[in-house]
């Protein structure tokens, strides 16, 4: 056991500051510092001595004791008695630096003797110094610093390079995320990741754009139409039982318009590598185009099949009342012939008027082609609009008796222009045709007038009226509003009228309210130019 | 005797030419192309036999025959129609049924058969309809 000088010790106390900055770039944090003596009083000398340096000093009586306090933490430095009972301080020094962990604490043999072989066996044992008693505080103080200090730079590098190797695989991380995201952002489909249970946690550019919808606590079936959430639910269920990726479609609500949108999409699940399901991972593509092409392919065979069965229907109609007059008219003929004339001439005129009929169906079908493959030819003359309104009227007495629809006619001034006769006669007859089915024996009145580039004729009804959904088709081909009753007609007649009307470059338009009635409006150039 | 029938058809030409036929048949016949004016009139006036359109503007032919029945239970009806399945209708609603284009003895036959069925009962027809026309044989 060597006896520490403890009156020397006050010298360097005052000069603390000294030793803490050596290397001021070297931030100063506190370490541990051990020292090992098994002789008490030599032990609260060191720590007097070392105090300064404003640092842990933990002591150990033994080389035992030595252990267990460097199990517990680490050392900066290490000031070990060479003299002690038991282990003595090489035999400490050699046991700790069999452990990897403190193969590189610089260790201070304090020894009483400074013979050579003393010394070289200190150094085998791994002594970084030695200090000979009675030593001076000063020069301990000073080494036990600069070893402070190394250990400290040796740490403050340790962190640094655990700093830079963690900015880096920062760095990699955030590059590997950011060219993912600019690839599935540069995608031209909506892209979105959901966890197990639905919620949106990503979505890419796409379908922020779609769906107006951010990912972060939103179900992502928020975006979906609610008509079909029941079926896609259903779907996602029997995908989340056998693991596997589907297929659906769906209608997305596109943010802009509100409109629903159908797309084909593909819910793929990702798994972690215990396979725990973390989410699903679904892409979509617009197959609104084709869909609408497919309800309009369905709804044109729809259209065409109902309008077969109306136009066999129609035809059938002025054939069975020819039918019956006919063979009334040949009944009468072998079982009265000294019957009056002019019963068997108004049986003749009658079925002479239904051959007729059958003979103006006929013609708005072959119109329907003639208008679709662009072969409606027009003959040109200038003519009395009023006049013929006024014939057309005329001829309409009796039809108009029928419906109880009396017709009026009242025009302002003569109005003569340049038209096809046969097809304006053709447009106003559907429009009072039309009137009259629907007029519900109300009055109808006809209006004529021009200004100083357009003739205008409106027929006017006090009838059922069209609602408002019903008006913006009015003028499609076999469109029929849906009033659920029969009122027969090929539903072709306001299509060749306006078919005809802008043809002659001019407008056909419709205002009604519902159960008041409807008024149509004819404009045409006085002067057609075709 | 001469029985009424009533004929309602919204085409006046099918429902003019089927009176000229029954008024030859010893039939006073008033023809109706609104549905609704033929029911108006049954309230006042008996009829032994309707003969009505399925498909007709504003009232259905179905509709026509629940409410004839109605006013008159003892009323023999005949269904016309160009639709096959008003067969079933006929058959349904328990009248006669007649397809179009209508031959002409099938509808003096359908007629005799309806007529023949059972005794009507003599009552006086409304002289005037403002709708309908009346022809007498």
């Amino acid at each position: 056991m060597d006896e520490v000088p403890t009156g020397r010790v006050g010298g360097g106390r005052s000069d603390g500051r000294t030793y803490t900055t050596l290397t001021p770039q070297v931030q100063a944090s506190t370490v541990s510092i051990l020292i090992v003596d098994d002789h008490a009083p030599n032990l609260v000398a060191l720590e007097a001595i070392l105090e300064s340096l404003g640092h842990r000093i933990v002591r150990a009586s033994s080389g035992e004791d030595a252990f267990r306090c460097m199990l517990a933490e680490d050392f900066a430095v290490i000031l070990m008695d060479v003299r002690m009972p038991g282990i003595d301080g090489f035999t400490t020094a050699s046991i700790i630096r069999t452990r990897d962990r403190n193969r590189h604490i610089p260790i201070i043999f304090l020894t009483a003797s400074s013979s050579d072989a003393e010394l070289l066996r200190g150094y085998q044992y791994g002594a970084v110094d030695f200090m000979v008693k009675p030593f001076e505080p000063l020069i301990l103080r000073s080494k036990v610093a600069v070893l402070v200090e190394l250990f400290q730079q040796r740490e403050q590098i340790r962190e640094q390079a655990a700093r830079l190797h963690a900015a880096e695989l920062a760095t990699q991380a955030h590059e590997s995320d950011l060219r993912w995201r600019q690839l599935v952002d540069a995608m031209p489909v909506p892209v979105w990741c959901m966890k197990p249970d639905g919620e949106l946690f990503y979505a890419n550019e796409r379908w922020l754009e779609l769906t107006g919808i951010s990912a972060g606590n939103t179900p992502f079936l928020k975006a979906i139409h609610e008509a079909d959430v029941p079926s896609l639910t259903e779907a996602w269920r029997a995908a989340q039982a056998t693991g596997s990726a589907f297929g659906a479609e769906f209608r997305i609500m596109r943010a802009w318009d509100g409109a629903a949108v159908w797309h084909l999409g593909r819910v793929v699940p990702y798994y972690d590598a215990q396979r725990t399901l973390i989410g699903w991972i679904a892409t979509a593509i617009d197959v609104d185009a084709q869909k609408r092409t497919q309800r309009e392919q369905v709804e044109a065979v729809r259209a065409r099949d109902e309008f077969l069965s109306i136009a066999g229907h129609e035809l059938r109609t002025p054939l069975t009342s020819l039918q019956l007059t006919v063979q009334g008219l040949l009944r009468q003929a072998n079982r009265d012939l000294e019957q009056p004339a002019s019963k068997l001439v108004a049986k003749l005129a009658l079925a002479e008027q239904l051959v007729r009929r059958q003979g103006r169906l006929i013609e708005d079908l072959l119109d329907v082609s003639r208008i679709t493959e662009g072969r409606l030819a027009l003959e040109v003359e200038e003519f009395d609009l009023g006049e013929l309104i006024t014939e057309i009227v005329a001829r309409c007495l009796d039809q108009a008796s029928h419906a109880g629809c009396p017709i009026t006619f009242d025009s302002a001034q003569v109005v003569r222009g340049s038209w096809d006769r046969a097809r304006v006669e053709q447009v106003i007859v559907n429009l009072l045709a039309n009137a009259m089915k629907y007029g519900h024996g109300c009055p109808i009145e006809i209006h004529l007038d021009a200004t100083e580039t357009h003739a205008r004729v409106e027929v006017v009804d006090h009838g059922i009226g069209i609602a408002p959904a019903d008006q913006a088709h009015l003028f499609e081909r076999f469109f029929r509003a849906s009033t659920g009753a029969h009122f027969g007609g090929f539903g072709l007649g306001l299509w060749i009228s306006r078919q005809i009307v802008t043809a002659l470059e001019g407008t056909l338009r419709v205002s009604s309210v519902l159960n008041e009635g409807a008024t149509f409006t004819v404009a045409l150039p006085l002067v057609a130019t075709k | 005797m001469t029985r009424i029938v009533f004929v309602v058809d919204d085409d006046p030409y099918l429902a003019n030419a089927i009176a000229d036929e029954l008024a030859q048949r010893n039939c006073t016949v008033r023809t109706f192309s609104d549905p609704l004016r033929a029911l108006g009139a049954l309230v006042d006036a008996r009829a032994d036999l309707l003969v009505t359109d399925l498909s007709m503007p504003w009232v259905d032919g179905q509709h026509v025959i629940a409410s004839a029945r109605a006013r008159q239970p003892d009323l023999k009806i005949v269904l016309m129609s160009g639709f096959a399945r008003a067969a079933d209708i006929a058959e349904r609603t328990h009248v006669r049924f007649l397809q179009k284009p209508i031959d002409l003895d099938e509808l003096c036959d359908t007629v005799d058969a309806a007529l023949g069925e059972g005794p009507t009962i003599d009552g006086e027809p409304d002289p005037i309809d403002s709708a309908g026309s009346s022809r007498h044989g």
